[in-house]
């Protein structure tokens, strides 16, 4: 067991999310930073898509019961145990007993802590991703809770031994240089791909010459975004249709809102464009009060970046199990 | 629709036939298992089919994909699908549980009595599910209590509450803000993630109201 003794707020498990329930109006729901959650798992010799901790902004205090094979990605968090700094992206063996600790971010908005095997909670819907709407599926973590996750996982590593009760945490000698694709210190240039409602702005260059700034009603659902109002023609006669993470959508005060992974699945605004799947992770590092530019991309060319960048991963796994396993 | 779904549509209005159109083909597309669609899910006039982008390279891409749905397509029509279940929900109208019930009467000009009867002397057509999970969005709601949604929004709308606004009706799933016109209210469950049929109510289903006291 993981013993949340604190948490960072609107901490919860994720795994690759929910792909049974859209028709029946389920969000996918899933990790805000599908890279990071994803390089998190590879790490420790997961599938991308187990469940690993999407960590909030704040401190948290987690102390593991049993040893553990684990692996921190995302913002830049400082994580120490017993005084002594611990490494992102890089495989960390913990031993029973250890108290680790993870301050606020320095840069960045949100982290992963995977363990191996995956946080073991029950899932819900085929997904152990938390939701915050609809009745019956996994909640925001608190205070107290306490993770199961399977020991005999994180024992199957020959070149990452765990180390005894109360010894120090092991480093693995090798990481993964997944920082990059955040793109963490710059202005966050998001591909957009024209939406189905593009057409109705008055003037499309608007959307593209002009730098928006991420607004504090940010939540897992949208990222609501400020700047100089775009004007529609006429959007009032749009026929509620399918939206995913990703759609950018134009309320009538002309202030777009990107939609992000526990978006409802239908809605009703003009749908002015779509940001490149590879480009969701960078947009999900940046805070409240981030710059945001769009950029137009084509759908093939988000194609095959999003193919690019998935190749990149399978290729990131196949390493991080040769080496966890001293090939 | 973005570099990861297509969106299909079958018209552009609010429509029943259209919508049975959109249930037949997404009906038809999920038995033909394509492969790359993780998800297909219908609203009013259209649907979405959501990529696996990896999974599709290997299946012959975007355009394969395409013409695998061009000819499931081929045979859909707008007849209402005869699998298309019909559900009854008891429904208590007006005072505490249908708060807006009588405001509605009088902005219609009808009688309370009139509104639940012509509410309730209805079959309605599940359009699709949205908003919350397990809320439907209902086709079928007769012209005369067709009104403009409340100006403001409650931020507390009970479980269980039977609304409607403008040509839509619906039903609320779970406690939850809400803007529609609340007239009565349901002691059935309509969602709950747990549960082996999670949603009571499915795309293209047939719903009554029936009064109860």
């Amino acid at each position: 067991m993981l013993e949340l003794q604190r948490i960072a707020p609107l901490s919860s498990v994720q795994d690759a999310g929910r792909f049974d329930g859209r028709h029946l109006g389920v969000p996918q729901s899933g990790p805000l930073d599908q890279w990071s959650h994803a390089v998190a798992n590879v790490l420790v010799g997961n599938r991308p898509q187990a469940a690993a901790i999407e960590i909030g902004t704040g401190r948290s205090q987690l102390r593991f019961d049993a040893p553990a094979v684990i692996a921190i990605t995302g913002a830049r968090m400082p994580v120490h145990s017993r005084g002594a700094s611990l490494p992102l992206w890089r495989p960390l063996a913990v031993a029973a007993g250890t108290l680790l600790t993870i301050e606020p971010a320095l840069l960045g908005a949100r982290g992963y802590l995977a363990v191996a095997g995956g946080w073991l909670t029950a899932p819900v819907l085929g997904s152990r991703s938390a939701q915050m709407r609809g009745e019956g599926f996994p909640r925001l973590l608190r205070r107290g809770d306490c993770l199961p996750f399977s020991p005999t996982a994180s024992a199957q590593w020959p070149a990452l031994p765990l180390p005894d009760a109360n010894q120090a945490p092991r480093i693995a000698p090798w990481w993964a240089d997944g920082e990059p694709l955040l793109d963490l210190g710059a202005l966050a240039a998001l591909r957009v791909i024209d939406g189905s409602h593009l057409s109705l702005l008055r003037d499309r260059r608007a959307l593209y010459l002009q730098d928006f700034e991420l607004t504090n009603a940010a939540n897992r659902m949208a990222a609501p975004l400020r700047g100089q109002p775009l004007l529609v023609e006429d959007a009032a006669a749009l026929v509620s249709e399918a939206v995913v993470p990703g759609t950018v959508q134009l309320p009538p005060d002309g202030q777009p809102v990107i939609l992000l992974a526990e978006a409802q699945t239908v809605g009703g605004y003009a749908r002015i464009a779509h940001v490149a799947s590879i480009d969701i992770a960078r947009l999900a590092q940046r805070r409240p009060g981030s710059r945001i530019r769009f950029e137009p991309i084509s759908v093939a060319a988000a194609q095959r970046l999003w193919i690019w960048r998935q190749e990149r991963l399978m290729r990131l796994s196949i390493a991080a199990l040769a080496r966890l396993l001293g090939r | 629709m973005g570099d990861s779904a297509l969106l299909l549509r079958f018209g552009s209005n609010i429509d029943p036939l259209v919508n049975a159109t959109v249930h037949n083909a997404a009906a038809a597309l999920t038995a033909a298992k394509l492969p790359g669609v993780r998800e297909i899910a219908p609203s009013y006039a259209a649907l979405v089919l959501v990529l696996d982008l990896l999974q599709l390279q290997r299946a012959g891409g975007v355009e394969g994909l395409q013409q695998r749905i061009r000819q499931t397509l081929a045979s859909i029509t707008g007849v209402a699908p005869e699998a298309a279940r019909s559900v009854e929900i008891p429904v208590r109208y007006g005072a505490a549980d249908g708060p807006d019930l009588g405001a509605v009467a009088d902005a219609v000009g009808l009688s309370i009595a009139d509104v639940i009867e012509v509410h309730a002397g209805v079959e309605y057509q599940v359009a699709m599910l949205g908003f919350l999970p397990g809320f439907p969005y209902l086709l079928g709601l007769p012209e005369c209590l067709h009104i403009p949604r409340r100006s403001s929004i409650r931020s507390h709308v009970p479980a269980g509450s039977v609304a409607i606004a403008g040509a839509q009706a619906g039903i609320y799933p779970g406690d939850s803000p809400g803007g529609w016109h609340l007239i009565g209210r349901t002691g059935c469950r309509l969602f709950d993630a747990t549960s082996q049929q999670p949603a009571l109510l499915l795309p293209g289903d047939r719903v009554r109201f029936v009064p109860v006291r």
